[in-house]
C-alpha cells in the first residue's frame, strides 16, 4: 500500500519565535557551516543539550570551530561521521531529538534517518532554514569539489537485478553534480524532479538554467516529458514525488532505480523518508551520490523562513 | 511533424542492443579483427578517448548483439559460426565504490569485489548459455551435467544435484551475489561484514570457461571471452583484482578490458603479486592510434550518416536518390583566393587588422614611419585582401635575415602579383606559401569581418576533420547542426541546405558542449579542463599574431624533462578526458635527437578558440610554459608567459618602452 506523506506534520516557525514556536528538545544537533542561518537557529532553538556536527567536508581548521559540544569526524564516510555522532549523543531512544538539516551533508543526512530508523528511533524533529538569496543566483557552486566517484550511500540500497538502470534526479543548483551522476550512469533513464515552487521566486529559473548545462540528456525530449515537480521545502511531498516517479518506471518496464537529490537538504530528506518507507521494500533500489571532498562553507544571504518537519517512522 | 534528430545519441551506452546492431556500420574485418582479436587467448586491454567506440565494440560482440545479428540461426550454430562467446559488463554496474567507501580498504573488501564481479561475470554467462540450450534442437549433444559437475569442483556446497539445469545454476549465482549485496548494506549499521564466500579468486570465472568447453563438443574450442567496459571506474585496489583474474586466466577464458587511455592506474595483481607484463599476460589495442591511422574513416563516416538518417526514417525529398549529406550543408567557397566568401563575412579591406598589426611593429621596432608605410603598401595595395595578409605575414618571416625591408616588400609583392595574374596556378615559393598560410589568413580575415566576428567552420568535410577519426565527435557536432537546422526551420532531410553561419554556430556550440557539459567527472576533469583553456589560449594566441609561429597551430610538442609531477598529471586527465590526443610519432629534438611529446587539441574543441583543424605544425613549448599551463599550482605565471609570446609573436622587430612596460606589469 502506498503511504500517505500528506498526514506527517509541518509547519513554518516565525524566525523572531523559534524559541517559542518549537518545544524544548532533549537533544539538538546542528551541522556547522559560517551561514547566519545555521548559527541564528542554533542559538535560538531550546534544547538540554546542542551538538555541532562539524563536517570534514567544509575543512574547518580546529580554531574555527564552533564553541559549545561537538563532534567533528575525520572521515567523510558517512557510516563513520554519523557514528561518531551518535557515540557523542548516546542513548537517544525516548529522547526529544532535533536536527537542523541545513548545512548537513546529503549524504550523511540520509544515512542518519536511516540509522535512526534502524536505532528504533520513532520520530524526530527536522529544521531547516530558507535563505533570502544564494549568494550568487544562479552561479552559486554548493559543492566546491568532488573526487570524481560516484556512489551509494552506505546502508541505503537493495541489491540491483536488473540489465536497465533509472535515475530520478533531484535538480538543483549543482548542474556538474547531476552531470556527474548522468556521466556515470550515462546508460540509464533520467527521471528529473525539479524543485517547484522553489524557496523563492527566481529560484526555479536559476536551477533550471543551470540543469540544462548538465548534458544533452538534460536537453533531450525525454527529460522534459518525464520531469515532475515538488516543492523546495516539503521533504512528504517530495517522498511522495519520488514514489509516483519510482512507480512510473516500474509501470514501464524492470529498472534499477537510483535516487540522487541534488537540490536542496529538505529534497535529501524527503529522498530518505521515501527510502525508509518504501525504497527498502523494493528490490534494486538505491541512493547514489556524487563524492564531495570539500563543500561551500557560505552560499546564502539571509534567514527568510524556518521550516519543523515531524518525521514518524 | 517532429522528427528525433538522427544524430541525438552520442554514447553506445545509450543504445539498446538492436541499436548497436541496427546501426553498426562494418569498419572492417582486420580492422575490428585487430582491436578485439576473439581468438586470442591472451587478455586484451582496449584503451582509447572518449567516443572512440569502445562500448561500441564490445557490446558489439556480446552474445545479446551477436543473437540479433545472426537471426534465423540456432544460437549454438551462431556461436561456433562467430568463433567466441562473450559476455559484456559495464564496470559501473558493479557500484564498485561501495566495496571500498571506508577509508581503509581492507584485503576481505578487495577480496569480496572480485568474488561479486566474478558472480556478476557468471550471471551473464549463465544467461547466455541458458539462451543457447533452450534454442537447441533436442538431438543436440549437451552436456549439462559435465557442466555443472566442473563448476563444483572450484566451488563449495554448490547446492545442485544431476538433472538440475543451467536455470537452477543462474538461480544459484544471484542468491549468492545478493547475498553479498545484503552482506554489504548490513554492515554500513552493524560493522560487520557477514559474509562467507564459496570460492576463491578465480574460481567461478575460469571454471566457467573450463565448463562452457564440456557443454557441448561443439563449444569445445570456442574461447569465452568476458568484455569488462569503462575499467577507470575501479580503484587501483579494484583494478589488481581483474590483473589477477588475467593473470590466471587459463584455457578458453580470457578478458577484453576496455577503458580511457590512461584508465589503468596499475598491472600489479592483489596481495603484493608480480606485475602483469604486456605481451606475457596482457596485450593492448590503442583505439585512438588506430582509428586515426585508418585511412577508410572518411568513407566510415559517410555510411554511418547514412545509416543514422535511415534509421530517423531516411531523406524525405521524393529526389532522395539526388540527396547526400555534403549535398545539405554549404561549403565556403574558396574561389579566387577567397573573395567571395570574404564579401559573404562582409570583410571590408580597408580595416584590414594585418596592416594595422605591422604597422604598430614596425613603429615598436623604431622604423622611419615613411619607410613602415611605404612597406604596408608595397605589400598590400592592389592585392586581394587574402594575398596581402599572406604577404605580411611572408615579410615577418624573412625579415629577420633580410637587410633591405624594403626590397624584401617588393620582391614578396612581386611573387604574388605573379601568383595572382596565373590564378594561382603559378608554382613555385608562394603557391606554397599559399597553400600553407590560406587558411589562417583566412581566419584572421574573418575574425575582423563585420558580418561574423567569427572564423568559419563549414561543410561536411569539415566536420569529418573536426571529429578527428572518432564517430562520437562526429555525432556531436552533427547533432547540434541539426537541432540549430529544426529550429531554425531548415528542413536538411528534405535537401535544405544549412548555412555556412548557422554550421559555424553549431560548431560552436558543439565545442562548448564537449568542454563544459560532456566531461564532468569531479575536480580532475575541473582542473583538466581549466588547463585546456590555458593551451587553447596560447594557440588563439599564435593564431592571430602577425607572425603566425607554424603553419595551422593545434599542436605543441614538449620534452617531458622539467615537467612537474601535477602537470604529468593534469596532462594525463587532459588526455583521459580527450580535450587533447597525443600523436605517437612524436618529434625528434633539433639537437639532442631526443623524442619529444606531440600533442594536439581535440579539433572538436577548435571553434572555442577559433583554432584550425589539421594538425600540422607544432609550437615547441619550454618546461616553464608546459607547467605554467598544466600544473595548477604554477597557473599564476600563464598569463605571464603568455605575454612574453605574444610580443615575440606580433612584435618581432623589438619593443617601445610602453610594450616592454606591459609585458613586466
Amino acid at each position: 500500500m502506498t503511504p500517505d506523506y500528506s498526514i506527517f506534520y509541518r509547519r513554518s516557525i516565525s524566525v523572531n519565535n523559534i524559541g517559542y514556536e518549537l518545544p524544548i528538545f532533549d537533544v539538538f544537533v546542528s551541522a556547522f557551516n559560517i551561514s547566519d542561518r545555521v548559527r541564528y537557529v542554533y542559538d535560538n532553538v531550546r534544547a538540554e543539550r546542542k551538538v555541532w556536527l562539524v563536517h570534514p567536508e567544509y575543512s574547518f581548521s580546529f580554531n574555527e570551530y564552533p564553541e559549545g559540544e561537538r563532534v567533528a569526524p575525520v572521515s567523510s564516510y558517512e557510516v563513520d561521521q554519523i557514528n561518531d555522532l551518535i557515540e557523542v549523543i548516546g542513548d537517544v531512544s525516548g529522547k526529544r531529538l532535533c536536527i537542523d538539516i541545513t548545512g548537513f551533508m546529503r549524504h550523511a543526512l540520509i544515512f542518519l534517518v536511516a540509522k535512526l530508523e534502524s536505532m528504533g528511533v520513532l520520530e524526530f524533529t527536522a529544521v531547516y532554514t530558507e535563505p533570502t538569496a544564494y549568494s550568487k543566483q544562479e552561479d552559486t557552486a554548493f559543492s566546491t569539489t568532488t573526487s570524481g566517484r560516484v556512489r551509494q550511500v552506505a546502508g541505503v540500497a537493495t541489491p540491483m537485478n536488473h540489465s536497465k538502470d533509472a535515475v530520478v534526479v533531484g535538480v538543483g543548483y549543482d548542474h556538474d553534480l547531476i552531470s556527474e551522476v548522468m556521466n556515470c550512469k550515462d546508460g540509464a533513464v533520467m527521471r528529473p524532479i525539479f524543485a517547484f515552487p522553489s524557496l523563492s521566486a527566481d529560484m526555479y529559473q536559476q536551477s533550471a538554467i543551470r540543469a540544462s548545462r548538465s548534458g544533452d540528456k538534460a536537453l533531450d525530449v525525454d527529460w522534459m516529458a518525464n520531469r515532475r515537480f515538488a516543492p523546495a521545502n516539503d521533504p512528504f511531498v517530495n517522498a511522495e514525488i519520488v514514489g509516483e516517479s519510482v512507480r512510473a518506471l516500474d509501470a514501464a518496464g524492470d529498472f534499477n532505480v537510483y535516487l540522487s537529490p541534488l537540490a536542496t537538504k529538505v529534497q535529501a530528506l524527503g529522498f530518505a523518508i521515501y527510502w525508509v518507507f518504501e525504497g527498502r521494500n523494493r528490490s534494486s533500489t538505491a541512493v547514489l551520490l556524487p563524492e564531495c571532498v570539500t563543500y561551500s562553507r557560505e552560499t546564502s544571504v539571509g534567514t527568510k523562513r524556518v521550516w519543523a518537519y515531524t518525521v514518524e517512522f | 511533424m517532429i522528427r528525433r534528430n538522427p544524430f541525438s545519441l552520442v554514447k553506445a551506452s545509450d543504445f539498446s542492443d538492436e541499436q548497436i546492431q541496427e546501426l553498426w556500420v562494418e569498419v572492417g574485418k582486420n580492422q575490428i579483427s585487430q582491436i578485439i582479436e576473439p581468438q586470442e587467448r591472451l587478455s586484451k586491454f582496449i584503451l582509447g578517448g572518449k567516443g572512440a567506440g569502445k562500448t561500441h565494440i564490445l557490446r558489439y560482440h556480446s552474445y545479446s548483439v551477436m543473437r540479433l545479428r545472426t537471426a534465423g540461426a540456432s544460437a549454438l550454430n551462431s556461436v561456433v559460426r562467430e568463433g567466441y562467446l562473450a559476455v559484456f559488463l559495464r564496470a559501473t554496474a558493479i557500484d564498485a565504490a561501495r566495496f571500498e567507501a571506508t577509508s581503509q580498504v581492507e584485503e576481505k573488501w578487495q577480496q569480496l569485489f572480485g568474488i561479486y564481479v566474478e558472480l556478476r561475470l557468471g550471471e551473464l554467462v549463465l544467461e547466455a548459455l541458458c539462451d543457447l540450450v533452450e534454442s537447441c534442437d533436442l538431438e543436440e549433444d549437451l552436456s549439462v551435467d559435465k557442466f555443472i559437475e566442473e563448476i563444483a569442483k572450484s566451488v563449495i556446497d554448490l547446492d545442485l544435484r544431476p538433472g538440475d539445469s543451467l536455470r537452477d545454476l543462474q538461480k544459484w549465482i544471484s542468491s549468492e551475489r545478493q547475498s553479498i549485496d545484503h552482506a554489504v548494506i548490513n554492515s554500513a549499521f552493524s560493522g560487520n561484514l557477514n559474509i562467507t564466500a564459496r570460492f576463491s579468486l578465480g574460481g567461478l570465472s575460469l571454471a566457467l570457461g573450463r565448463a562452457t568447453s564440456l557443454l557441448s563438443p561443439s563449444l569445445a574450442k570456442i574461447p569465452l571471452l568476458y568484455l569488462i567496459d569503462e575499467v577507470e571506474n575501479f580503484s587501483e585496489s579494484q583494478q589488481k583484482v581483474v590483473n589477477t583474474l588475467i593473470r590466471y586466466t587459463e584455457g578458453n577464458a580470457s578478458f577484453r578490458v576496455s577503458g580511457r587511455l590512461y584508465s589503468m592506474k596499475t598491472h600489479a595483481t592483489i596481495g603484493g603479486g608480480e606485475e602483469n607484463k604486456e605481451g606475457s599476460e596482457f596485450k593492448t589495442s590503442n583505439l585512438d592510434d588506430i582509428m586515426r591511422k585508418w585511412s577508410g574513416y572518411s568513407r566510415f563516416a559517410h555510411k554511418f550518416v547514412a545509416k543514422r538518417i535511415e534509421a530517423a526514417g531516411g531523406w524525405r525529398s521524393g529526389k532522395s536518390a539526388s540527396l547526400s549529406t555534403e549535398s545539405v550543408f554549404e561549403s565556403v567557397d574558396r574561389s579566387n583566393f577567397y573573395s567571395n566568401a570574404l564579401r559573404r563575412v562582409q570583410y571590408e579591406a580597408k580595416d584590414d587588422g594585418g596592416i594595422r598589426k605591422l604597422n604598430a611593429a614596425l613603429m615598436a621596432g623604431k622604423a622611419d614611419p615613411e619607410l613602415a608605410s611605404e612597406i604596408t603598401s608595397v605589400l598590400t595595395e592592389g592585392i586581394p585582401p587574402l594575398i596581402s595578409r599572406i604577404n605580411i605575414l611572408l615579410f615577418c618571416k624573412k625579415a629577420r635575415r633580410s637587410r633591405n625591408l624594403l626590397n624584401l616588400a617588393n620582391k614578396i609583392a612581386e611573387e604574388a602579383t605573379a601568383f595572382v595574374d596565373s590564378k594561382g596556378q603559378l608554382r613555385g615559393t608562394f603557391y606554397n606559401a599559399y597553400g600553407h598560410w590560406a587558411i589562417d589568413a583566412f581566419a584572421q580575415c574573418c575574425r575582423e569581418a563585420g558580418g561574423s566576428k567569427r572564423v568559419i567552420y563549414a561543410g561536411f568535410s569539415t566536420f569529418v576533420q573536426m571529429s578527428c577519426n572518432n564517430p562520437r565527435n562526429l555525432l556531436i557536432v552533427l547533432g547540434r547542426a541539426y537541432a540549430l537546422a529544426a529550429f531554425r526551420d531548415v528542413d536538411m532531410l528534405s535537401g535544405e541546405m544549412l548555412s555556412i553561419e548557422l554550421q559555424t554556430i553549431a560548431s560552436a556550440e558543439a565545442a562548448s558542449f564537449l568542454y563544459e557539459s560532456d566531461s564532468n567527472f569531479g575536480s580532475p576533469s575541473v582542473r583538466a579542463r581549466q588547463a585546456t583553456s590555458r593551451l587553447g589560449e596560447l594557440l588563439r594566441t599564435a593564431r592571430f599574431a602577425l607572425n603566425i609561429p607554424e603553419v595551422s597551430p593545434l599542436s605543441i610538442s614538449f620534452s617531458e624533462e622539467g615537467l612537474t609531477e601535477n602537470a604529468q598529471k593534469e596532462l594525463v586527465n587532459a588526455l583521459n578526458y580527450s580535450f587533447v590526443y597525443e600523436l605517437a610519432d612524436g618529434r625528434p629534438d633539433r639537437n639532442s635527437q631526443r623524442l619529444h611529446r606531440k600533442i594536439h587539441l581535440n579539433p572538436l574543441l577548435a571553434p572555442k578558440w577559433e583554432l584550425p583543424l589539421a594538425t600540422r605544425g607544432d609550437i615547441h613549448l619550454t618546461p616553464e610554459l608546459m607547467n605554467s599551463i598544466f600544473d595548477f599550482e604554477k597557473a599564476i605565471n600563464f598569463e605571464r608567459n603568455l605575454k612574453i609570446l605574444s610580443n615575440k609573436w606580433n612584435f618581432q622587430f623589438g619593443l617601445d618602452g610602453d610594450s616592454q612596460r606591459v609585458l613586466f606589469q
